[in-house]
């Protein structure tokens, strides 16, 4: 279970905190006593339907220059790790008020990642944003079968609710969102 | 606010003046939006978006 506290960061090195790349780095100690430079980016949503959407990412760099947010890290600190991250985010949200901030639960470990911030961190996160589950849901005709695409795969729908805290981590989103509360 | 998240608001405020409008601040390679996730495979068309929106935008109001 992490543990987060958005007062207590890790000093950051230096930052850009515009439209359409927000980024920021900070260095985190790991287990093993060396430290990793470690770098936030809030950019836009592939979609161009959805232009109020910024993903972020998070990780050391990868070889070709980009950030890697599939290598696991031992971070000495995970709480102050995803504390800055989730600060980050909402210094972006407070500058970008009308963003939706999106991640991507696309395993399960990091669905239950992000579920779990949640879970075990809603008063204090509830201070600062609006939490989002969204779930995909398939249409069902009226002959009884469900709305299929050309390929006949189902045609999942996104949709959003207010994250429900009864739901464990047994009951995963597929994606969460976070929004700035005013 | 919290007075020490409105510091450290400032604090980074500052870092990003120094480093980010004067054109110091290097940056990680971005070769703009890339891929898709699960969002954006979910979301077809320009109805689907609006769909999605305004269902969010009621989530907000919920919120309130």
């Amino acid at each position: 279970m992490i543990t987060l506290n958005l007062t207590d960061i890790y000093e950051i090195h230096a930052a850009k905190l515009d439209l359409p790349v927000s980024e920021v780095e900070f260095d985190a100690p790991q287990r093993n006593g060396k430290i990793e430079r470690i770098y936030i980016r809030l950019s836009p949503h592939p979609d161009k339907y959805l232009p109020d959407v910024y993903n972020l990412a998070l990780g050391p760099l990868s070889a070709n220059g980009e950030i890697n947010d599939k290598i696991r890290l031992k971070h000495a600190d995970p709480g102050k790790v995803l504390s800055t991250t989730i600060f980050i985010a909402y210094a972006f949200l407070l500058e970008y008020p009308e963003h939706f901030i999106g991640l991507d639960g696309s395993n399960d470990l990091r669905a239950n990642l992000y579920h779990g911030m949640f879970l075990a961190n809603r008063k204090h996160l509830s201070e600062y944003f609006v939490a989002i589950g969204v779930d995909w849901y398939v249409k069902l005709l009226r002959n009884g079968d469900v709305e299929r695409r050309r390929d006949q795969s189902y045609l999942f729908k996104p949709r959003p609710e207010p994250f429900d805290y009864s739901r464990s981590r047994h009951d995963l989103y597929r994606y969460y969102m976070f929004y700035l509360k005013k | 606010m919290n007075t020490r998240i409105q510091h450290q608001i400032s604090q980074l405020k500052e870092a990003a003046t120094a480093h980010g409008t004067s054109g110091s601040y290097k940056g990680v390679s971005y070769a703009g939006t890339r891929g898709s996730d699960a969002l954006s495979q979910a979301i077809r068309t320009k109805k689907d978006a609006n769909t999605f929106m305004a269902e969010l935008k009621s989530v907000i109001k919920q919120a309130k």
